[in-house]
């Protein structure tokens, strides 16, 4: 069956950037844990699941996408039939409707994509989110339950019950059917939240986004799901492993802090299905003598003489004698000299840091260094 | 497809010094540094040398290799005109052999390297650790107008007896060539780095082929013949870090040399990386008790414990109150808790139960095997199940996949060697 689920990642950013480290890039390329982008997670999980015809639909600073994904060979989908295709916006259009109003209309405006493709389902996942499923949960659950559309969703009973408000909730019967939903609302009801995982029939899909522009709606969530409840099956499926949207800053710094609790470790990296991504070729890290590292994660290509806790390491990133690293996340090809203090911070990549430099962020509002920045 | 220059890589090799590390691999196929197999050392070579079509000779237990050379995509080989070919032994119409020796092997693919028509083959072996621009021999050679050019290192006087040395003119022209002279004149030791004018080099093999009582080898009938025929012949001196890791010992010194924070030879290199398959891990995690000094560590590990003056590869997990000391350890082998590992070499995929104690005691060289197992370097093969509280001492060999089972005692003292019992049918 799933040779004839085409894939769909929303890439597009609608909604979901926060300044601080998506104005150079796309929120679905932001660097995760270490050596990963967040869009792997997606890309892997539809990959693992045999989803092999997978289109990614990009807008906002798109080009992080593409030199990140390339043909997809890394993801084992530069194929012969299907494979990877990444859709980005039709800017000079005859209409002129510039950025993409909402989900279902960047949907709607690659809809060729579907009508050419022979696969009989979609499946829908967004770019920003950190998981690994087996797709096949939901699937099967779809054609038990005989559902017109099935989504989606997570108990978030995990994060702090202010951070819902970030989420788009739902409520469901007993049955796993969609009662209501609602984007991040200011009264969060209930703590299940949208995965973005959506499947249903391609011909069900093209009806209600033709449906939907003929109408000029553009959501997906509220046009399409909430305006159908009671005219269409909407069954829930609830994914029990961790999960994580990335659309601020504390959101990401937290989910590149959770790497650190073993358990969810386990859940995103130790299963058979492996989060895979684009290979680097750098060497396997050094520790010298006077290296402490205690409770980090480090990747390729790290030189570490100082001492690092509680960090999150990318590749080649360099920690020279004397200097802390506590509570970072410190991103691809960043150089911190000798004698320096780092506490509860973020440098985008490629940071050079002279030495004897203090960086003293909060737990709530960790401190930002952004991408090249050079610090003398 | 013309190609002016290509490469032939000769990747036959047993390694048999090289004990249980080789029984089921070639030696080109043996891990090395943390991630990469010794064969990674010349195909990255090439390709940094803009050396695009290379020939892969393979001979001895060719499966890890052949899968780990693929379509040679990690190096950027794999290509609609060259790229990578494994040239395995075949039959033809009226008979077929295996490769007879390092000729025969480049004798027997002629018909691969005329459909490049080159006007130079490079000759390489996949024995050796080093960083090398092929592309400045070629010129070094085309400058001399050379029939053949060997690559050659500045060795000790010592050394000079256990290599094929080459004594040139001062202007580097060979006019002899002595295989482990036991009186040196010059010690200018071949590197097995040839570079030959193609149409030199096939008549050459050809006529060596002829010749049934040669043993079809470069560095005894081929160079040789070349040098009475008064060829023009040049050595051609390499300047750094170049090893041949074909010991125990040898394999364990040069692993360790990278543990140093600046090593003569540097795996940090942006300029000429070494390119491999990379395993699908995530970046590796040290736990809060985990203690890492002077160590490589590769990505999917899992350090809970010690590891000091070590190479760990991917994926392996150290355990609580383990220790790693002197030690290599390669992928996805499990160290117990409250193991000592000291001074060993550790195979793929090796489990070792908790409070195993391996590489103390005494100096004893290993009985079944003393020219492999010698330097106080325990060595566990792949996929080895050592059980629980088992002790082992030092020169000790356990076999590949051997389970508790195959322990007689859980103290196996020094010199000792741990097979694997052949289950009855």
């Amino acid at each position: 069956m799933n040779k004839s689920i085409v894939g769909v990642i929303m890439a597009s950013d609608i909604g979901n950037t926060f300044r601080e480290l998506t104005d150079i890039r796309s929120v679905s390329a932001v660097p995760m844990c270490g050596k990963y982008r967040a869009i792997d997670f997606v890309v892997s999980n539809m990959a693992n699941s045999n989803v092999n015809m997978v289109g990614i639909l990009i807008q906002h600073q798109f080009r992080s996408i593409m030199d990140h994904m390339g043909a997809g060979s890394d993801w084992d989908l530069d194929r012969r039939n299907g494979g990877l295709f990444l859709f980005p916006p039709v800017f000079t259009d005859m209409y002129h409707r510039g950025l993409y109003k909402g989900t279902a209309e960047a949907l709607y405006s690659n809809i060729d994509f579907f009508k050419d493709c022979k696969h009989e389902w979609v499946l829908i996942a967004k770019g920003n989110t950190i998981y690994n499923q087996d797709y096949n949960d939901i699937i099967d659950f779809h054609v038990d339950s005989d559902a017109d559309i099935t989504i989606g969703y997570r108990c978030m009973d995990d994060i702090n019950q202010e951070d819902l408000s970030v989420h788009t909730l739902i409520e469901t019967d007993a049955d796993n059917n969609l009662l209501n939903l609602e984007d991040r609302p200011t009264q969060p009801r209930g703590n299940k939240a949208l995965t973005g995982t959506v499947f249903m029939r391609k011909s069900l899909l093209i009806a209600l986004l033709e449906e939907n522009a003929s109408k000029n709606y553009t959501d997906f969530n509220k046009d399409i799901l909430l305006r159908n409840i009671g005219r269409l099956k909407i069954k829930c499926h609830e994914f029990k492993g961790y999960w994580r949207t990335i659309n601020n800053l504390s959101c990401y710094y937290n989910t590149n802090m959770d790497m650190l609790k073993p358990e969810i470790y386990a859940d995103l990296f130790r299963k058979d299905n492996k989060i895979m991504t684009k290979v680097k070729d750098e060497t396997p890290a050094k520790y010298t003598e006077d290296a402490e590292v205690k409770n980090s994660i480090v990747a390729d290509g790290c030189i570490i003489e100082g001492k690092v806790e509680n960090s999150i390491l990318f590749r080649g990133v360099v920690v020279k004698k004397g200097t802390t690293i506590r509570n970072s996340v410190i991103m691809q090809g960043t150089e911190i000299g000798e004698n320096c203090y780092i506490d509860y911070s973020v440098f985008d990549k490629s940071v050079i840091m002279g030495n004897d430099k203090q960086v003293q962020g909060l737990p709530s509002r960790p401190y930002v260094i952004p991408k090249e920045t050079i610090i003398r | 497809m013309r190609k002016s220059m290509i490469s032939i890589l000769l990747a036959g090799g047993q390694g048999s010094r090289l004990g249980v590390l080789t029984k089921h691999v070639a030696k080109p196929a043996v891990s090395y540094g943390g991630k990469y197999r010794i064969i990674d050392f010349p195909l990255s070579n090439c390709i940094n040398s803009g050396v695009d079509t290379v020939g892969v000779c393979t001979q001895y237990q060719p499966l890890k290799l052949n899968h780990h050379i693929g379509i040679g995509k990690p190096w950027d080989l794999d290509r609609i005109n060259g790229g990578v070919t494994v040239l395995s032994p075949y039959l033809r119409a009226e008979v077929g052999q295996w490769y007879l020796g390092t000729a025969n092997a480049v004798c027997q693919n002629i018909n691969y390297i005329d459909s490049y028509d080159p006007d130079y083959v490079l000759i390489l072996s996949g024995d050796h650790i080093y960083k090398m621009d092929y592309s400045k021999m070629l010129d070094f050679h085309i400058k001399h107008e050379a029939d053949a050019t060997i690559s050659v290192i500045n060795v000790t006087m010592e050394e000079a007896t256990r290599y094929g040395i080459m004594n040139t003119q001062p202007d580097g022209r060979i006019y002899e060539f002595e295989e482990k002279p036991a009186h040196p004149k010059s010690t200018l030791a071949s590197m097995g780095i040839y570079i030959f004018s193609w149409k030199t080099l096939k008549n050459y093999l050809l006529k060596d082929d002829a010749n049934p009582t040669s043993d079809h080898d470069f560095g005894k009938n081929i160079i040789p013949n070349m040098l009475n025929d008064g060829k023009s012949m040049w050595a051609y001196e390499f300047q750094g870090y170049w090893k041949d890791v074909g010991t125990i010992q040898a394999y364990w010194e040069s692993n360790m040399d990278l543990v140093k924070r600046n090593p003569e030879f540097d795996l940090f290199d942006p300029q000429w990386k070494i390119y491999t398959p990379n395993p699908v891990e995530p970046a590796h995690w040290i736990a809060p008790t985990g203690v890492v000094k002077t160590s490589v560590v590769a990505e999917g590990c899992i350090v809970k414990g010690l590891v000091r003056n070590s190479v760990i590869f991917p994926g392996v997990i150290i355990e609580e109150g383990a220790e790693v000391v002197d030690s290599i350890i390669m992928s996805g082998t499990v160290v117990g808790k409250n193991c000592r590992v000291i001074k060993s070499i550790i195979g793929e995929q090796a489990k070792l139960g908790d409070d195993v104690v391996m590489g103390e005691g005494d100096d004893t060289i290993n009985k079944d095997k003393p020219k492999i197992y010698y330097s106080g370097i325990t060595v566990v093969g792949d996929n080895a199940c050592i059980p629980a509280g088992t002790t082992l001492g030092k020169n000790v060999m356990v076999d590949e996949d051997v389970t508790a089972a195959d322990f007689a005692s859980k103290d196996i003292p020094s010199g000792e060697s741990v097979y694997r019992k052949e289950i009855a049918e």
